[in-house]
């Protein structure tokens, strides 16, 4: 079940290796509710070196999401900025950057092969061109065969492989990721965990992986950003200097079990 | 464990009467009942003349009835292009913008309240006793609905949706044809159904209040003149024209809705 997307490999492009993939400078966000303000974010820094794979990992509630809207554009932060690769975000741009949102997000009205050709239909990719892609990354997420279905007859974890497969249409450089496996059963978040590594190692795309998984972060990622509860500050980040390629033996490890204890004791102490 | 229980219980009964069974019968026996009373004398048949007697007039003299229906399947036509592209373009703007929400919408809301058929008059002098006055009449009563409904189905559209194609870079035009319309149908076509209806009592009462053709006009002409059967055929044909307009609204509804759930097993 693997997939070469080599037809739309990224060129190594411009970024040289000293110039951030994504740099956050002094993020602060507040947002403005019916009883006043709300602090979600107090002064994030934060540089995320191009084909790193980075997790963000905080409690709930302390703006992982809203952290992940300001790097992608959508949401102009109260103040600070976000550039991407080099150049400052002041609005969407799907062909550098793709987000997989905490909600799968389909379109009801469209099936699943409609809905992962979504982002191609709107750069005005001819309808055999984008659907075979479509059919192609269906195929990865393992969802063969239900190419024609509509999101109601999907379970929750399927409409969000769907999502993540839309997520992969652009093969954008840079990709953001919001839990994307919550909704998944335990062999399915493996298995896809895997892949997405391969895509990224075979792409060198940069990954922001925002989860509440630690054996998940551990596993994937080369370093985990912790956020501390509202108002999020990066508390710390951690280096997870396990070899790479990944395999499953490493979970066994003392080492890994020392990053990922090391996580949630930072966690823990939020809560 | 009791539901579970009741289930079988109620599945067990020998015969059961669908729905749309019993729909038809009640047709029908209003029918016979129309039929039968007036033949049988419990109601005179100057008020109520049976339907084979109204069709049996209609028909001898249904040049006439042709063209006055014709007429007002025009009138009817037109209205709707107004109250339907008028009335959705008008809730698009108003139900996208929280200010256009807040200026316009207590206002239309209060304006489909009215009764307004008491400006039919004004409207007579100012476009005459001809097609325009039907017409600016009835687009005017059968659009609010359209409006309402379509800002209401506007501003229900799932934020989640929005900001996903925004992330995917969609402009306006695309996320118009692409998101908010396609959310929003199944509230507009609502709208338009009800729309619909109001557009063809708006100009079938202006017929009946001061015209010189049409269905409308037939019916009250033939009832100063105590032309029972005639009027009833009058009646029948409105009955038709709007059924037919319903039936069209339907077709439409389920071609939008074939994406969803099945709400129920309604067998039609
Ligand atoms: N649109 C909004 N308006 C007002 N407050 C908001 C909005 N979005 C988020 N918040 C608040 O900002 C804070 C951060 O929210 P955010 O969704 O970014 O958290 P999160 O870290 O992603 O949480 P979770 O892990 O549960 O997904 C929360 O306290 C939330 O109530
Ligand atoms: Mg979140």
């Amino acid at each position: 079940m693997s997939l070469d997307l080599a037809e739309s490999r990224q060129a190594p492009s411009a970024m040289t290796q000293d110039q951030p993939a994504i740099e956050v400078r002094g993020i602060t966000h507040r947002y403005q509710t019916g009883r006043g303000e709300v602090l979600a974010l107090r002064d994030i820094n934060l540089s995320v070196a191009p084909g790193r794979f980075v997790g963000l990992v905080g409690p709930s509630g302390c703006g992982k999401s809203s952290l992940l809207m300001m790097m992608a554009g959508l949401v102009r932060p109260s103040e600070g900025s976000v550039a991407v690769a080099g150049a400052p975000v002041t609005r969407p741009a799907p062909e550098r950057l793709g987000v997989v949102f905490q909600e799968a997000s389909l379109l009801p009205w469209r099936t699943a092969l409609e809905n992962v050709a979504f982002p191609l239909k709107l750069r005005g990719v001819p309808r055999a061109e984008r659907e075979a892609r479509a059919g192609q990354l269906l195929h990865l997420v393992g969802l063969k065969g239900f190419e024609h279905r509509h999101p109601h007859e999907l379970s929750g974890g399927m409409k969000q492989r769907v999502a993540i497969a839309r997520g992969f249409c652009q093969d954008p450089p840079v990709l953001l990721m919001d839990e994307p496996f919550a909704a998944l059963d335990e062999q399915t978040r493996m298995t896809l965990g895997d892949e997405l590594l391969r895509i990224w190692d075979r792409h060198r795309k940069t990954v922001v992986f925002v989860t509440h998984g630690l054996t998940e972060a551990v596993y994937l990622c080369d370093e985990v950003v912790v956020l501390s509860g509202r108002p999020g500050e990066v508390l710390a980040r951690i280096e997870i200097d396990l070899p790479r390629p990944r395999t499953w033996e490493m979970m066994a490890t003392e080492h890994f079990g020392r990053l990922r204890e090391q996580i949630w004791s930072l966690i823990r102490r939020q809560a | 464990m009791s539901a579970t229980a009741a289930i079988p219980a109620r599945e067990a009964r020998r015969w059961r009467l669908s729905p749309v069974a019993l729909r038809w019968l009640c047709l029908a026996a209003l029918l016979a009942l129309w039929e039968v009373a007036p033949r049988a004398g419990w109601v005179p048949q100057v008020i109520l003349s049976p339907p084979s007697a109204a069709l049996a007039s209609g028909f001898a003299e249904w040049d006439f009835f042709a063209s006055a229906l014709a007429f007002t399947f025009g009138e009817i036509l037109v209205s709707l292009c107004f109250a339907y592209g008028l009335g959705g373009l008008l809730g698009l703007v108003i139900g996208l913008s929280p200010f256009g929400r807040r200026a316009a919408l207590p206002l239309v809301s209060s304006l489909y309240a009215l009764p307004l058929v008491v400006i039919y008059p004004v409207m007579t002098a100012w476009f005459g006793i001809g097609p325009a006055s039907k017409v600016w009449f009835a687009s005017l009563y059968g659009i609010f609905p359209v409006i309402l409904a379509t800002a209401a189905g506007v501003q229900l559209v799932d934020r989640n949706l929005i900001t996903m194609a925004r992330a995917q870079g969609a402009g306006f035009w695309p996320m118009m044809a692409e998101v908010i319309i396609p959310a929003a149908l199944p509230a507009v076509i609502s709208g338009l159904r009800v729309g619909g209806a109001l557009v063809t009592v708006g100009v079938v009462v202006a017929e009946m209040l001061a015209s010189t053709d049409g269905i409308g006009f037939l019916i009250t002409q033939n009832r100063t003149m105590f032309r029972t059967p005639q009027v009833y055929f009058g009646i029948l044909l409105v009955l038709v024209l709007a059924g037919t307009l319903d039936t069209l609204i339907s077709r439409l509804e389920r071609r939008a809705s074939r994406w969803r759930p099945q709400q129920d097993n309604a067998h039609e």
